[in-house]
């Protein structure tokens, strides 16, 4: 089914027409690029985006993307994406005019909508075109998939899309190598929240042991010849396997021994086709891709013209060992398209099976042909075939003969029974503070007036440490260590602290954050809306009388796992607040009570009222000596249970 | 005195081929040192890649030489980069020093180093025949210079005290521009994510205004006299920060710009990236200009009969056409970029010339610059949006642009008002958040916990607060931030402690992160008793950074009488830690010497409250009859518990009478 057949649901481009049928939709021409019509080609001039509705009744989708050839050679460049129900399944980065069409193919996977999109920063001249798109109805098992090369059938399972995925290939015989490898990236490579994902190959019931005992997800791969090194070109694949925005692909006979999260940030930082990876250091002599070609993978004259390699592709200057690489999701599924789209690529691998490796090349010839290769630092891949490990070492990589290399080091992780392996709540303190400092900079340090950074004065802010907050920090952490998920506030203000819980509670399931104010202060809207919205959604806020919300939410069933007072500073009002909380707090839960020894106010006439009641009261930043971090305000701390029950607890 | 250092027998020497020359001698194929026909009786010869080290005991302050490629590479065959490092530090960089060219003098200060070590890295080990020539060492008190002239010579500028830092971002600015450096530094404050980096802004002239914006954002002003009339090529200060600011990290940004979102990644991608890398965007978000020939007649107005005198044939078809609005390096990069541009011996004449097409013609030598030390690193164009050929609109307060969300927005080009609803913002704040930031110890410590776990396995985490209370465990519920730490740790941050005194040492992991919780404070100190020396405690505190590290005095010794014996020889402590043998008559008697040890109204916490088989909870309840109250954290009912049973009982140290 071509696509240029059926009626898109919403068409929009950048200039003139949606152009189907080979019609280029404006200035009356076709669409023709390298001097070859198309009867079917669909013309989107960028910026572009159109969606069809596609019923579930496809499983693949296939065309060319090119810009028009009416475009002079150099003059127009876009970025062509592919979505199956809003998931990136294809994409073609930096296409040029005067450049050969790339191939896309894309696994629909039986979705509803079908969209195609065009994006560039340069409006003029971006002719792009769609050339032959069809859509395969097939009953294709859509679940499996070969890799580029050909190696092995991937087993596609399902899995939740997640934001990063660190992945590696694994065959029997190396469930060691693996073992010291998942470890010691759990270990050092501060990438917590990752999913880790494991390519078996024939896997055996060690290499499932070790996938689990680090809540790695297991990809079950057939292999279609038997297995070499070149069955690494599963990895190739790892966008179309795995659900996930950035990707890491290591090794399995590496050891990580620092610090990966550069490379997810390196990724953030450079254009979304970027692909990193590590100069080979097998060959210093090798300073092009050409020379590559000879040197490292026994390459003969003809090689050039069978893979199609061009003058500035064999001039490509990075020389890759792919034991380490990164990309993005676009990235790595363009270099999925572009291994595909080499015709000749497999026979030329298999010609010289002594050279089992050769499948890396064609890995470098990708990157040259998409320009997307940037050279990581050394220390990411320390070849130890050729290098010595160094103290400023972040990956070491055990390749080829250097497997039995460094033996102290082996064994190092592998022998830890049981690692860290614990469900990602992710940093949501981090992602508060971020709202935070956004907020304050187009309000000023004084909008913090009144929440724990005020003074005494109530005029001001006094912020002693901006890297972390302290005050706020503890009452995160005292709220979130203490396993709350209900959480009631009095006295909204500007919602800061408000913001602040929600950040404890967002995580857990029923999260809640109910803050009662009569007012609702201008500034608190902007604050909340630069929350992520899933701490944003969390925090409830009700217009009413701090005494008057407590008693109807007492009246209505209402629970909570703790509360922070902070409306009236009065005697009166805060224990009547107090009497109110114990009822809505579970027994032995926390009630705060911020403003403590505030001059201003008479709260610790209340406390002492509640102590005399039996409860244990503890006053934070009140010590007479040290740094003061807060401004002589005091955070009183409640255990809900009185001293005599606490004894028996 | 001075000392000839090729009379020194280096601690260790790694040369690339041959020997580590001495003495005048080559080290390999029975050559002499000799640059431009001079012969040298004073060197060291090490071929490239090398590294030499020498023991100096702290007893020099200036090492000066010079280095070059010796005589017997042809001219141009080889290019090398020389580093010096004292004490592990670098002192002293000359980057790309080619075969036939005059030696290059050093200078360094090594003034009480231990170690001096001198390295080489070139891009080719082929013909790397790499000399030191004469290198000395002196006694003589290292002077710095007062002042400095950026590379292309537009200005003079002050050396001003200022702590070096990890991350440094600067920018330069002069009169007529206050408004715009006001936003830009506002929106970096508030968007960058940056509170740790160390702000630096050189002021080109006088400009009161500007010097108050400054202070404003608590950034460092560094005060330039221009030696030439104030144009965009001043920006060519920048390119000399290295030799001004010492820092390990740069990002430098044009005053004309707004920042929208978190900087972050650029300086993660320093870190990921060689060492040499200069991050850039393209010129005009887009590939217009294909290479430097074409901008070089284009944007420069450079004629093709002189275009050799600038740049070699390779060079002008460097693809990486850029835009300096924003850049980004580490300190090698940086002054490699310095270096490189000092040595371009037409580059200021054609700066200068009498009636110039282009007065930004010093980002074109930046863009030389890059290509031949073949250093750019081309960033997604979002991290320089330039108005100036690209269009931008805001919904509200959030840019729109075809290219992508855009994180910094250059307002390049005229007019540089060009979004009136959303310039000044930023600027009309009076007070922007500019306290100090002494860094996330937090975060430090959970990095170190993580590596010790991989190697000891989660379980040595057992008697810690993710201890189980029903057998000899772990449960770690969170391990993105560890709650039950970060309670820990905040409770003492927060509370303003500098000393903190901890019984129940074990394997150190409390201790470890009270010690992350003051290492930022002067005087910090976690003392730490325990009669046992657990082996995996050392492994710990070795992983935390040195600050932290040298922060913790472990004794050896019963908690109560090390207590009692502290208390008697007067120290005094901010809060303690009580978490060694959990009975009633045990925890009494510490917390009887700990009411003495810790000052009026600091904490005194009681790990495992609430653990079942132990009279923890007796003595809380003699505690608390003692007048004093006590709550018990962790013990709530209701809820997703993180600790299992345990429980911490928070106790302030002042009674209620």
């Amino acid at each position: 089914m071509y696509l240029d057949t059926l009626t898109p649901i919403e068409a929009t481009v950048g200039y003139g027409g949606f152009g189907t049928g080979g019609d280029l939709g404006y200035e009356g021409q076709r669409v023709r690029v390298r001097d070859r019509d198309y009867a079917h080609a669909i013309s989107t001039h960028a910026p572009a985006r159109v969606r069809y509705e596609i019923g579930g009744r496809y499983s693949s989708f296939r065309c060319a993307v090119a810009i028009n050839g009416d475009v002079p050679a150099g003059w127009g460049s876009a970025d062509f994406f592919v979505y199956a129900d809003g998931k990136l399944i294809a994409s073609a980065p930096s296409v040029t005019a005067g450049g050969a069409p790339r191939e896309l193919l894309a696994d629909v996977g039986r979705a509803q909508l079908l969209e195609l999109a065009v994006r560039t920063n340069r409006w003029n001249y971006s002719h792009a075109v769609w050339l032959d798109p069809q859509l395969d109805d097939s009953a294709a098992e859509t679940l499996r998939i070969e890799d580029p090369l050909g190696r092995a059938e991937i087993v596609v399972p399902a899995m939740t899309a997640a934001e990063r995925c660190i992945a590696t290939v694994v065959s029997p015989g190396f469930d060691r190598f693996l073992d010291d490898m998942l470890g010691s990236l759990i270990a050092n490579g501060c990438c917590d929240g990752a999913r880790i994902v494991v390519f078996g190959v024939n896997p055996d019931a060690r290499c499932e042991a070790v996938s689990r005992k680090y809540g790695a997800t297991l990809v079950r791969c057939r292999p279609l010849v038997p297995t070499t090194i070149a069955v690494k070109a599963i990895l190739y694949s790892v966008a179309r396997v795995v659900d996930a925005r950035q990707f890491v692909c290591l090794d399995a006979d590496m050891l990580v021994t620092g610090d990966l999260s550069p490379l997810f940030a390196s990724l953030h930082a450079l254009p979304p086709q970027t692909i990193l990876a590590c100069r080979d250091s097998a060959r210093l002599d090798m300073h092009t891709l050409a020379d590559a070609l000879h040197v490292m993978y026994d390459g003969d004259p003809g090689d050039t013209e069978q893979l199609e390699i061009t003058a500035a592709e064999g001039a490509f200057p990075l020389i890759a060992n792919d034991g380490i690489f990164a990309g993005d999701r676009a990235a790595l599924l363009a270099i999925d398209t572009t291994i595909r789209a080499m015709p000749r690529a497999r026979e030329w691998m298999e010609a010289k099976p002594r050279i089992a490796w050769r499948n890396q090349f064609i890995f470098n010839l990708a990157l040259a042909r998409l320009r997307s290769g940037v050279e990581l630092d050394p220390s990411y891949n320390v070849q130890l075939l050729s290098d010595d490990a160094t103290p400023n070492a972040r990956v070491l990589h055990f390749n080829g003969s250097a497997k039995h290399r460094y033996p102290e080091l082996r064994g190092r992780y592998a022998r830890v029974a049981r690692p860290l392996i614990s469900a990602s709540s992710g940093d949501a303190y981090a992602q508060f503070l971020a709202a935070l400092r956004r907020w304050i900079g187009t309000h000023g340090v004084d909008a913090l007036a009144w929440s724990f950074y005020g003074t005494t004065d109530g005029a001001s802010a006094h912020v002693a440490d901006t890297s972390t907050f302290p005050l706020f920090a503890a009452l995160h952490s005292l709220i979130r260590a203490n396993g709350c998920v209900r959480v009631l506030e009095t006295g909204t203000a500007r919602g800061v602290s408000a913001a602040c819980l929600a950040s404890a509670v967002a995580h857990r399931d029923g999260g809640r954050v109910v803050t009662l104010d009569r007012d609702a202060w201008t500034e608190r809207d902007a604050l909340w809306n630069e929350l992520p919205p899933a701490m944003r959604d969390r925090i409830e806020a009700r217009s009413i009388d701090s005494l008057d919300g407590m008693q109807h939410a007492i009246d209505a069933g209402e629970q909570y796992d703790a509360v922070l007072l902070d409306s009236q500073h009065k005697e009166e009002h805060v224990w009547a607040e107090w009497n109110l909380a114990r009822q809505l707090v579970c027994r032995g839960g926390l009630i705060l009570v911020h403003d403590a020894i505030w001059r201003g106010g008479t709260v610790e006439a209340a406390l002492a009222r509640i102590e005399r009641a039996g409860y244990g009261v503890v006053r934070l930043w009140t010590a007479e000596c040290g740094v003061a971090e807060d401004d002589r305000l005091g955070l009183a701390l409640i255990e809900n249970r009185p001293q005599a029950e606490g004894r028996h607890s | 005195m001075t000392v000839y250092l090729d009379g020194i027998d280096p601690l260790h020497a790694s040369v690339a081929y041959g020997n580590l020359g001495r003495r005048g001698d080559l080290g390999y194929e029975n050559k002499r040192v000799a640059v431009l026909r001079r012969r040298y009786e004073r060197a060291l010869s090490t071929h490239a890649p090398a590294r030499v080290a020498f023991n100096l005991d702290g007893n020099w302050s200036t090492f000066r030489c010079h280095v070059a490629i010796n005589d017997d590479v042809p001219h141009g065959r080889a290019r090398a980069s020389f580093s010096v490092l004292a004490d592990g530090r670098q002192v002293a960089h000359v980057a790309n020093v080619a075969a036939g060219d005059a030696p290059r003098e050093i200078i360094a200060n090594i003034d009480g180093a231990t170690t001096l070590e001198l390295a080489v890295d070139v891009p080719h080990r082929d013909f790397a025949h790499t000399v030191w020539l004469e290198p000395r060492l002196d006694e003589s008190a290292y002077t710095p210079p007062q002042k400095l002239v950026d590379c292309l010579e537009r200005a003079e500028v002050e050396f001003v005290p200022m702590t070096g830092g990890e991350r440094c971002i600067a920018t330069v600015v002069s009169a007529g521009f206050e408004a715009l450096l006001d936003d830009m530094l506002g929106s970096l404050f508030a968007n960058g994510g940056c509170p740790d980096a160390s702000v630096v802004v050189f002021i080109v002239g006088d400009s009161p205004q500007c010097e108050r914006i400054v202070a404003k954002y608590g950034a460092t002003a560094v005060r330039c006299r221009p030696l030439r009339s104030v144009r965009t090529s001043i920006k060519s200060i920048l390119y000399s920060i290295a030799h001004i600011v010492d820092a390990r990290q740069y990002l430098c940004i044009d005053a004309d710009t707004l920042i929208v979102s978190e900087l972050t990644p650029l300086f993660g991608a320093l870190d990921a990236l060689p060492s040499k890398s200069i991050l850039v965007c393209r010129e005009s978000n887009h590939e217009r200009f294909i290479d430097l020939e074409r901008i070089y007649a284009e944007a420069y107005g450079g004629k093709t009969e002189e275009m050799g005198l600038f740049m070699t044939p390779q060079e002008s078809k460097y693809r990486l056409v850029v835009n300096d609005g924003v850049f980004a390096g580490s300190r090698e990069a940086m002054l490699d970029l310095d270096a490189c541009i000092r040595a371009m011996p037409h580059a200021i004449r054609w700066h200068d010339a009498p009636e110039p097409v282009a007065p930004w013609r010093n980002q074109f030598f930046f863009n030389v610059a890059i290509a031949r030390l073949d250093a750019g690193v081309p960033l997604d164009d979002v991290w320089n949006v330039q108005m100036h050929s690209t269009p931008i609109e805001f919904e509200g307060t959030t840019p729109k642009w075809s290219g992508g969300k855009p994180r910094i927005i250059h307002l390049s080009g005229w007019p540089k008002v060009r979004f009136p609803h959303v310039q000044g913002s930023y600027a009309r704040v009076e007070r922007p958040l500019v306290a100090p930031a002494p860094g996330d110890g937090y975060a430090e410590f959970l990095r170190a916990l993580r590596g010790w776990i991989g190697k000891f396995g989660a379980d040595a985490l057992r008697w810690s607060f993710y201890g189980t209370a029903a057998d000899d465990s772990v449960q770690v519920r969170d391990a993105s931030t560890f709650p039950l730490f970060a309670t820990l740790h905040y409770l003492i941050r927060s509370n303003g402690c500098i000393r903190v005194v901890e019984s129940g040492t074990a394997r150190g992991v409390s201790a470890a992160c009270i010690a992350s919780a003051i290492a930022h404070r002067n005087g910090a100190r976690v003392v730490t008793f325990d009669p046992n020396v657990f082996p995996e405690r050392d492994a710990l505190w070795r992983a935390l950074p040195e600050k932290m590290r040298a922060c913790i005095e472990p004794r050896r010794g019963d908690s109560i009488a090390g207590m009692r014996a502290a208390l008697a020889s007067g120290e005094r402590y901010h809060a303690a830690l009580l978490d060694s043998v959990h009975t009633e008559e045990h925890v009494w008697a510490e917390f009887e010497v700990a009411r003495q040890l810790v000052c009026r109204g600091g904490l005194i916490l009681i790990h495992d409250a609430t653990l079942p088989h132990a009279t923890v909870a007796g003595a809380l309840k003699r505690i608390e009859d003692a007048g004093y109250g006590v709550a018990r954290l962790w013990t709530a009912e209701e809820g997703s518990p993180e600790d299992d049973r345990l429980g911490l009982a928070i106790v302030e140290n002042r009674t209620r009478a």
